[in-house]
């Protein structure tokens, strides 16, 4: 009895317990330092390569229009101009197509200096209101835009919608038109989703306080992309979001007309804005960052292999020798 | 069966000193005291008075738990926010809970809960352990007088002040008891106060005269009396009280006081009355609360906590006071953002927003310090403690005790331990004597070797082999007589009959073939003195009809037991007096002789001159026995006239009688007349029986570079002899005894420290000198009550389990069976544990870092507002899920070597003791490369994402999916990295980095397929954004390699041109070239041992340069004798 009581306190064997489960303990030979940063190096260079040439594939043209769109008489007080509603703020910019461009072409409108990264802008949101007919009084994160003068929710309500960009672009070239398809620049998910095709715009833009664009209270929110594509943030204060979609090839050294209403307000925080066009590849619009820090970081490696095996070559150390123990290097007293 | 013999003796004739009882007239006056400090107030007999005020004392329940059910929740919790770290995390949970938290409060608040419920429920299961421990010692039963001379048996908690209690033999007292009778008319009683003071000797306590009657049963039906005494205080050596009883008061002294844990021995009962019970007794007032201990690497991690904080609060202020200006400055103009009603984006008040920006920010970072951290340390630490209590090799088949990490706070400390403080009885030895050799005549006898011997010899046999190679022409000639000394008795043949206490195998002396020996009358003596000359009590075995021996000491025990074996059964006591070292007896003759037993050299003082015959053998064969670990005594008679000794007696019988502190004297002078002009007869060595392996311990330890102190009870002979077992001391040492002064300086230097006669309290202070005047890790080793101070006052106290008394177990942090055991749990476990608890700090702060920064990068970006560009969701599961499994693997089952390689190079575990895994220097290196890879992920893939379109369809990055595609760039990041830190993968290390990279996609199509409610800006961002687009994929390789090139870069360089030992060690085995090259593998295990001066090895070191002077001198003659014994050098 009492060897049964003095067996039970006894470990178990398993490999697991002793610690002695089978390991794969790879180490750092020469051979494996020089072999990673080469095949990093082989393999980084190439890709690098390639990103590159696909980025130089990619066409884009911009341009910023928000300081030659204001009349010089109002050169040093843009704002009093962009405020003022009878003013006309139509402005016409001619851009040039370097290389030819093949559709689908793709417009952006890019603002510079807008913070629609800033916590207080990114919260003022209501996702509920949004999805959901039923929600419209969910407009707890909305203030100042969550409810009228008389109470009555917004829909959609805060900040950012209601500082939606309302400049407008018309495209032209050699006399015709060119048809920016305003349809599907925003995700799936959000029309499908996360914006209800039975939420209608309800009192927008009706308080005190100016904001952006108006919306047609007739179009369900899932229709409205511009708002969709507007309502997701940008990482950074300098953001490019997408207008729409070309269809049509464009020539090279053609000349493009943009018709551009400029009616957002960027002179106040100093914002800039430009009009982008741009085809894009694999790797989306032109990004020759990507392609440089490929060839960078592979050009690294290998400087590093080379370094290695001149090292080794130099200085070798025989693996596991045991003059390298310390109880050999030191001096023994 | 022992009680024949009790009833034939029931006087207790043996009589030291202390309990010689004066005569009745000698009685003191009644202590006169009054006022505080006295005012304890016992009516014997009279439990009933003591039910309540003002006599009402607190019952024998004794309760050592930190909590009680109603206490157990505000006091845990009131605990638990006593860490900073954990205050630090409750105001921020706090804070989470308003608006200007950047995170939701349940992802701040939940692993909070997680981690104090953790920790709460530790402390918990502690607790229940100690009330479990409480109740067995509260149900252990006693049996207590209820009223008209009836006792019953009870429970010790029910006993009351007051109680009459009865205590049998080899039982506890179960209160401390004021001694009434015992089962010996002179009422005398033995007990052992191992519990106490360590000392395993028993000790004798006496009743006062006047309770002498109340010896049985009956007697206490009418049983009156009152004591007063002082209040209960923890001073173990003292009792003042007074005894009223039958109108008359006797003084109490702490001679009649039965203390609460110690044992009766040698008496069949005892009775007695309780006066303190329960907290109130002198061993619980002792106890000393268990402080709570750190481990190094913890401490050194509070000072990195305090550089991450100060980073914290710096970044946090540059965050502020960019908001504060950007709010001050540029929100005005930012009509997008009208002015705020609440307070915390007010333009107007840009320093307020500033301020309450602060706290956002100090949330927002807390990702520096991270709650997962503790969690993920406490954790690991206890799967370690797992380990630890599972391994096979640490379990003591004997008493079926494995290992026991008691606490898991210190397993890394046991990976850095400076010095050693042990235990010696109990730790180092048996506390069992065995008779093994003796000099009689001047002739040496026992053929055994001592174990220190043995280990030696095998030792040296080893190392000839390796030293054959540099000396193989000289030593040639003479290998004959090494042989003769390397191959050694076998013992382990004859051992299974052999008799506990008697090793002693030598035909000459057996079997009475000792007639036969040239001094036959000389060894006839020998024999007497060995069977005569003690105090112990015979007792015979009824069924066995031999008689076993109930000594004060294990060694009079092996004498006894080595005098029967040699024919001379020593029965029963006659009337003799035994007075310091020598009995008087009378010889069938009439001869009366003086037989004298005693140390070497006191006995060597008071010889005659012609009893000097043997001196010089006799004194070779001493310190021969003393170099091998022996305990030697040397032995001598005298012949004594009848009228010599009549005169002496009557003297010596007035001077027992006397009153008073002369007596002592008086005593002391008589033995001085009589104990002189001694003839020498022989002497005898005893081998206090080491545990087994302590020698091959002490030896690996020593090889690893500790110092080993034995801090011994002992007195000063003993604890040499015991040195020279454990090869702490070798021949050629010099050994310092009187040093009051610069102790520690000198001590710190010496290669191993013997300190004696400690008490325990000084074993506790010399612990704490060492550890505060070196500055460097103590481990306390020791088995009893006695070495509770030293356990609880080290760095590491570590306890002897499976033996009887639990006192050091319950103080201890880890739970040995055995003291060579210690060798593994340090060299193995201790090592391996340092190494991952090092490296896993430095990889979790490495990874906060890098993942914490980019967050700061990013509130740059946001006008410092405190955006977060990842979902509250990812930040939770990063230190949760995403990147804590592998981390805890690196901690769990990282090994830089196999266990046998640690045991086989005790040199790599120096890696501990100097901090090489855990210096400034790495922790820094670490952080900056978590600054590094902050930078990578954040700014490759902001330029990245930046404003161009990253998928062919045309869409821009928004913030959702820059902050997906960078957390999984730091995913990637930090679980490359852990890969390339580890160098042991077992399937577990595969499947935890995969699970873990493998978990983050898993949630994030998961958590994208929820419904926008729950996943936000999140939902289907994988499937529909970013998984489709090459670009996110180029990204991650591109930061993944990017991120740990440089890693990889150092450690590469670091391998080839500045290798570790472990570093080398893994390339030998990786291309088995200690197969290949055993040579080579034999030679460096060799080498691995640090230059030690102690342990036998060097031991055997220091008799092989000795033997190489000697060759190389080209003695013509070589005695075997010279070589085993070399002068010192």
């Amino acid at each position: 009895m009492e060897q049964k009581n003095k067996n039970s306190k006894k470990p178990s064997y398993s490999r697991f317990s002793q610690q002695e489960l089978p390991a794969w303990k790879p180490i750092l030979t020469p051979g494996w330092v020089i072999a990673s940063f080469l095949t990093i190096g082989a393999l980084f260079i190439p890709i690098g390569l390639v990103a590159l040439s696909a980025s130089d594939t990619v066409v884009e043209i911009i341009d910023r229009y928000d300081e030659d769109c204001v009349p010089d008489a109002y050169s040093k007080n843009p704002e009093s101009f962009i405020q003022d509603p009878d003013i006309k703020k139509t402005c016409v910019r001619s851009l040039r197509v370097p290389k030819k461009m093949v559709a689908p072409i793709f417009v952006y409108y890019q603002l510079e200096n807008f913070y629609q990264n800033h916590r207080r802008f990114v919260k003022s949101r209501s996702d509920k209101q949004l999805r959901d007919p039923e929600a419209k009084n969910d407009t707890y994160n909305c203030f100042p835009e969550a409810r009228t003068a008389d109470n009555k929710p917004i829909v959609p309500c805060g900040l950012i919608a209601w500082s939606l960009f309302n400049d407008t672009y018309k495209l032209s070239t050699r006399g015709k038109p060119i048809t920016i398809d305003k349809k599907g620049i925003a995700w799936k998910s959000d029309t499908k989703v996360k914006f209800g095709s039975n939420v209608y715009p309800k009192d927008f833009q009706k308080g005190g306080l100016i904001g952006g664009a108006k919306l047609d209270e007739k179009v369900p929110l899932s229709e409205q992309e511009d708002l969709i594509v507007w309502m997701r943030t940008a990482a950074l204060p300098n953001f490019r979001k997408l207008y729409g979609k070309i269809d049509i090839d464009l020539e090279a050294h053609e000349t493009v007309k943009a018709e551009v209403e400029n009616n957002y307000n960027t002179y106040k925080f100093g914002g800039r804005k430009k009009l982008v066009l741009s085809t894009t590849t694999w790797i989306g619009g032109k990004n020759d960052f990507l392609g440089v820090a490929y060839i960078t970081v592979g050009g690294l490696c290998l400087f590093m292999a080379i370094n290695f095996i001149l090292l080794y070559v130099f200085r070798p150390r025989r693996l596991g020798d045991p003059s390298y123990l310390s109880w050999n290097r030191l001096p023994i007293a | 069966m022992a009680r024949g013999i009790r009833a034939r003796l029931k006087r207790s004739s043996l009589y030291t000193f202390g309990c010689l009882r004066p005569p009745r007239e000698s009685i003191d006056e009644p202590h006169q005291f009054q006022g505080p400090g006295f005012s304890r107030n016992v009516c014997c007999n009279q439990p009933g008075f003591h039910q309540k005020k003002p006599l009402k004392y607190c019952s024998n329940y004794i309760s050592t738990t930190k909590y009680n059910v109603i206490t157990f929740l505000p006091k845990a919790l009131f605990e638990q926010f006593r860490r900073v770290a954990n205050l630090y995390f409750l105001l921020a949970a706090a804070l989470s809970l308003t608006p200007v938290s950047p995170f939701s409060p349940v992802s701040m608040i939940a692993p909070l809960v997680f981690v104090i419920g953790l920790s709460m429920a530790k402390e918990a299961l502690e607790n229940w352990h100690r009330f479990m421990q409480d109740m067995k010692v509260n149900m252990r039963k006693v049996i207590v007088h209820i009223g008209d001379g009836v006792f019953v048996r009870r429970p010790w908690m029910k006993v009351q002040v007051g109680d009459v209690v009865k205590v049998e033999k080899d039982h506890f007292f179960p209160a401390d008891l004021l001694f009434l009778s015992s089962s010996y008319e002179d009422g005398i009683c033995y007990v052992e106060t191992m519990n106490l003071d360590g000392e395993t000797n028993l000790k004798v306590k006496r009743s006062l005269e006047v309770t002498l009657p109340l010896d049985d049963d009956a007697a206490f039906k009418d049983f009156r009396a009152t004591i007063t005494c002082e209040d209960p205080n923890p001073n173990l050596y003292t009792f003042v009280g007074n005894f009223e009883y039958d109108r008359q008061t006797y003084p109490l002294d702490p001679s009649q006081i039965l203390l609460r844990d110690s044992k009766l021995r040698n008496t069949a009962h005892v009775y007695g009355v309780v006066i303190f019970s329960g907290h109130d007794s002198k061993v619980m007032q002792n106890a000393t609360k268990s402080p709570s201990k750190r481990s190094t690497i913890e401490k050194q991690m509070d000072k990195i906590i305090y550089v991450l904080f100060t980073l914290l609060v710096l970044i946090s202020l540059i965050s502020s006071i960019g908001f504060a200006i950007k709010t001050g400055y540029q929100m005005p103009n930012w009509w997008y953002m009208p002015q705020d009603a609440k307070k915390i984006y007010n333009p107007t008040r840009p320093f307020l927003s500033g301020c309450i920006h602060l706290i956002t920010a100090l949330i927002l970072y807390g990702y520096l310090i991270p709650i997962s951290l503790y969690v993920s340390i406490e954790l690991v630490k206890v799967l370690q403690a797992l380990f630890i209590n599972r391994d096979i090799h640490m379990y003591d088949e004997e008493t079926g005790t494995p290992a026991q990490a008691r606490t898991s706070n210190l397993n890394e400390e046991l990976g850095m331990v400076d010095t050693i403080l042990s235990d010696k009885t109990g730790t180092l030895t048996c506390n069992q004597m065995d008779f093994l050799k003796c000099s009689i005549a001047g002739v040496p006898y026992g053929m055994r070797s001592s174990e220190v011997e043995l280990a030696a010899a095998s030792q040296m046999a080893m190392d000839l082999v390796g030293h054959d190679h540099n000396f193989p022409r000289t030593s040639a000639p003479h290998g004959s007589e090494i042989e003769l000394e390397v191959v050694p008795t076998p013992r382990t043949g004859s051992s299974h009959n052999r008799m506990k206490g008697f090793s002693f195998e030598d035909s000459r002396l057996m079997n009475g073939n000792w007639l036969r020996e040239p001094n036959a009358d000389i060894i006839l003596l020998f024999f007497r003195i060995l069977a005569l000359c003690h105090t112990a009590v015979p007792e015979l075995n009824e069924e066995t009809g031999s008689f076993t021996y109930e000594a004060e000491s294990p060694d009079e025990g092996a004498f006894l037991v080595a005098a029967r074996e040699f024919g001379f059964e020593y029965c029963k006591r006659t009337q003799s007096s035994i007075f310091r070292m020598s009995v008087i007896v009378k010889d069938e003759t009439g001869q009366i002789l003086l037989l004298c037993k005693g140390a070497d050299s006191i006995i060597f003082d008071r010889l005659s001159k012609n009893g000097r015959s043997f001196e010089e053998a006799t004194i070779k064969h001493l310190n021969e026995y003393g170099e091998a670990g022996l305990r030697t005594l040397a032995f001598a008679y005298r012949e004594l006239e009848v009228s010599e000794y009549s005169a002496w007696n009557d003297e010596f019988a007035k001077a027992k009688t006397s009153i008073g502190g002369n007596r002592d004297l008086m005593l002391e002078r008589l033995s001085d007349v009589i104990e002189r002009d001694l003839i020498l007869v022989g002497a005898t060595a005893v081998e206090d029986k080491l545990q087994q392996g302590v020698p091959q311990c002490i030896d690996k330890l020593a090889q690893a570079g500790l110092k080993i102190w034995v801090l011994t009870g002992d007195k000063m002979e003993t604890a040499i002899n015991i040195g020279f077992a454990c090869s702490l001391l070798r021949q050629g040492m010099k050994q310092i005894y009187d040093l009051k002064h610069q102790f520690l300086n000198l001590a710190v230097d010496c290669a191993s420290v013997i300190c004696c006669r400690v008490s325990p309290k000084q074993k506790a202070l010399v612990t704490r000198l060492v550890k505060e005047g070196t500055g460097k890790t103590t481990l306390a080793i020791g088995d009893g009550a006695n070495d509770v101070g030293m356990i609880q006052e080290a760095d590491i106290g570590v306890g002897i389990s499976g033996v009887e008394g639990m006192q050091a177990v319950m103080a201890s942090d880890f739970a040995i069976a055995q003291f060579r055991f210690l060798e593994r749990l340090l060299v193995v476990h201790g090592h391996w544990c340092y190494k991952r608890i090092a490296q896993m700090i430095c990889y979790f702060f490495y990874k906060n870092i890098a993942f914490g920064l980019t967050l700061f990068y990013f509130e740059a970006f946001t006008g410092f507002s405190g955006q977060s560009v990842y979902d509250d969701w990812y930040m939770l599961l990063f230190n949760v899920v995403l990147t804590s499994l592998p981390v805890i693997s690196l901690g769990v089952f990282e090994q830089d070597v196999s266990s046998e390689i640690c045991l086989q190079f005790p040199a790599l575990y120096q890696q501990g003791p100097r901090n090489l895994f855990f210096d400034w220097y790495r922790i820094f290196g670490w952080m900056g490369n978590g600054l590094y890879c902050s930078l990578i992920v954040f700014f490759l893939n902001i330029i990245i994402f930046y404003d161009q379109a990253f998928r062919v369809d045309g869409q821009t990055a928004d913030m959702a999916v820059v902050g997906t595609a960078m957390f999984t760039c730091v995913i990637y990041s930090v679980n490359c990295q852990i890969a390339l830190t580890m160098s042991h993968f077992t399937w577990i290390q595969h499947f935890l980095i995969g699970f873990s990279i493998g978990a983050w996609y898993v949630f994030l199509i998961l958590y994208g397929m929820f419904s926008p409610k729950i996943s936000k800006n999140v939902y289907q961002i994988f499937i529909e954004a970013l998984s489709p687009a090459p670009i996110y994929w180029l990204s991650i390789l591109l930061v993944a390699v990017a991120c740990n090139l440089p890693y990889l870069a150092h450690i590469s360089f670091q391998r080839s041109f500045n290798p570790m030992d472990h570093h080398v060690i893994q390339e030998i085995k990786y291309y088995k070239k200690d197969v290949k090259d055993r040579h080579m593998w034999r030679r460096e295990k060799s080498k691995a041992r640090q230059e030690t001066k102690i342990g036998f090895s060097a031991r055997v070191d220091a008799k092989i340069r000795h033997l190489k002077l000697k060759l190389q001198r080209k003695s013509s003659v070589l005695s075997p004798r010279a070589v085993l014994y070399p002068t010192p050098t």
